[in-house]
């Protein structure tokens, strides 16, 4: 049983160098649809094998070929070649087409006709944009083929609106009011030291301050001042002033309120806050720097700057800690006195007490001899305080003697007493 | 949290050294252990080094106590005196107040001491000094300033306050809402 496609499995055509096929067979035995085109006539009939198939299938003539082929081009250009009625108009720098063409060719309103109408139109711009841009001169850039696009024809409109003119600067003003005119520099300047020519200001200017590794000191100044040291403060300040100005001709061009005048201005409607402020700042703003500012009889010294109180850190230096608490105590106990005066002058009413009672005793009992210990007033043993014994001679001083005084001499052993 | 300052620090140890006298340098120089002093919302703590290296790392709305309160500082900068301090100055007190059993009861509700209620007293107190009140078992009951000087004392009717009330251990119960 023949395969339907006429082709023998195994079997090579023998008119296989006329063939113009040489891959005609496939290992797998697929189908071969009809393309087992036999173009010598000499195979044409010949061939047993191929002959016989072939009177099977068809006979496909040279001609049937080349009408194919012919086809199969113009297939290929009407697929690039697009009619218009009216050319378009290209702008190739901003890769621009514009179709004049009245949209005849859409009968829809809407829908998913209207859709596919749409996309037809814009295929056929773009190939004709396209056609347009193989035309332009080409060059290679890294294994690539770029085109060369030329200068666009059309002028976009302006993305952001102008910019506004800037305010002058101070400096310019001035020299608007005074009629200075900006004076030409040469970038050159003739350097002595070196003999060359050098820039006037950058690296290796011309006459450098920070390269003198000799600085004179002044007539007036004072002898142990750092002279490098001073010129370098100097050159920082300068910096420093320079920046200020031209952030605050920023500040002036924003139309930016300055920091420092902020609550300066009198409105006549400031607040508490805002005149206390100005108060502080107008009383520092003189010569001295406030110093000399008188105050209004309860007014309190105005509160400096900077932090208002500052503490130990909170797990410091634990022995150093110790060390200050432990010579706090010592100072507050050396403070303290020694001799309390008010029990040195109890203790000496006291001893002034008893000896009036032995005195009185003494002269009671020369009146009545025969009169028991019972005393009227003040009974020894609450009076006593562990000395006992008549007192001596330099007892009578206000102090009392110094070796009785002090509060660990009283105390002689932790004596109860009620 | 934070250390007290010079000020802070004698302010404080002025009032200890009322109750204890020179012994304060026991209490700051310890053989056991580095203690210190403390400040956390105007009380003052008195902390060992240990759990003040774990107290750091809470923060201050959340830290609530630590170690021992000894007591806080007004806000006129004085320093009051809280019972749970006891623990530290009736060790180390200087003079002392026994007190009968009768009037216990009513040191605890914070009355004042009268004469009648003293058992013994330290000799050689002044007026005005401090005192730790003991009962008549050796518990310390809290701490007070004496009325009268011990001789005064011996002189005055029964009627009569010998010890002014300061703090007692039953503010524990009367004041645990404002005690730590």
């Amino acid at each position: 049983m023949l395969p339907p496609d006429g082709r023998v499995p195994g079997r090579r055509c023998p008119e296989l160098p006329l063939c113009h096929r040489k891959d005609n067979f496939l290992a797998s035995g697929r189908a071969y649809a009809g393309l087992h085109v036999v173009p010598s006539a000499a195979c044409a009939g010949g061939c047993l094998s191929c002959g016989s198939l072939r009177v099977a299938m068809g006979v496909r003539s040279a001609e049937e070929l080349l009408a194919q082929a012919e086809q199969a081009e113009a297939e290929k250009l009407r697929l690039i070649t697009v009619h218009k009625d009216l050319e378009l108009e290209f702008d190739l720098g901003n890769l621009l087409a514009t179709d004049r063409n009245p949209p005849t060719g859409l009968r829809q309103r809407s829908g998913p006709e209207l859709e596919a109408q749409l996309q037809g139109l814009a295929r056929d711009n773009v190939q004709l944009l396209i056609n347009q841009l193989w035309r332009l001169p080409t060059e290679r850039v890294e294994e690539a083929v770029v085109a060369k696009l030329p200068e666009p024809s059309l002028r976009l409109p302006r993305e952001k609106p102008l910019p506004k003119p800037r305010p002058l600067t101070r400096w310019q003003q001035f020299a608007q009011l005074k009629g200075i005119r900006p004076r030409k520099k040469t970038s050159l300047v003739w350097d002595e030291a070196s003999k060359q020519w050098r820039r006037r200001w950058g690296y290796q200017r011309a006459r450098d301050d920070t390269k003198e590794w000799l600085i004179e000191v002044p007539g007036g100044a004072d002898p142990d001042e750092d002279q490098f040291a001073k010129r370098q403060r100097a050159k920082k300040e300068r910096v420093a002033k320079n920046e200020l100005n031209r952030l605050r001709n920023i500040a002036r061009a924003h139309k930016v309120q300055l920091p420092s005048q902020g609550g300066m201005h009198p409105t006549g409607y400031q607040s508490r806050a805002e005149l206390g402020k100005a108060m502080q700042v107008a009383k520092v703003s003189t010569a001295s720097v406030g110093r000399f500012q008188e105050r209004l009889p309860k007014e309190k010294p105005p509160r400096g700057p900077g932090r208002k109180r500052r503490f130990q850190p909170n797990v410091g230096d634990f022995a150093a800690e110790k060390q200050s608490q432990l010579e706090l105590i010592r100072v507050m106990n050396s403070k303290k006195p020694r001799m309390d005066v008010t029990r040195a002058t109890n203790k000496q009413m006291r001893e002034e007490d008893r000896e009036e009672a032995a005195k009185r005793k003494t002269a009671r009992g020369g009146n009545r001899k025969g009169h028991g210990g019972k005393r009227k007033g003040r009974p020894p043993g609450l009076g006593g305080k562990g000395k006992g014994g008549p007192p001596g001679p330099g007892n009578k001083r206000k102090g009392g003697p110094p070796g009785v005084g002090g509060k660990k001499g009283q105390r002689p052993g932790g004596k109860r007493r009620k | 949290m934070r250390p007290l300052t010079e000020e802070e620090t004698s302010t404080l140890f002025q009032k200890l050294s009322k109750y204890i006298g020179e012994n304060i340098q026991l209490l700051v120089d310890r053989p056991d252990g580095t203690y210190c002093f403390r400040l956390h919302k105007d009380r003052v703590y008195y902390v060992s080094e240990k759990i003040l290296k774990l107290a750091v790392n809470i923060s201050r709305e959340n830290l609530v106590s630590l170690g021992t309160c000894f007591g806080k500082f007004t806000k006129t900068q004085k320093f009051r005196l809280h019972i749970t301090a006891l623990d530290y100055l009736a060790p180390y007190a200087k003079h002392k107040v026994w007190v009968k059993p009768g009037a216990e009861q009513s040191f605890l509700y914070g009355n004042h001491v009268l004469k009648s209620g003293l058992g013994r007293i330290t000799e050689n107190t002044n007026q005005y000094q401090g005192l730790v009140v003991y009962s008549m078992a050796d518990v310390p009951l809290g701490f007070g300033v004496a009325a009268k000087s011990t001789q005064d004392c011996r002189k005055v009717d029964p009627m009569a306050i010998v010890v002014f009330h300061q703090g007692d251990i039953g503010e524990y119960v009367r004041h645990e809402d404002t005690l730590i």
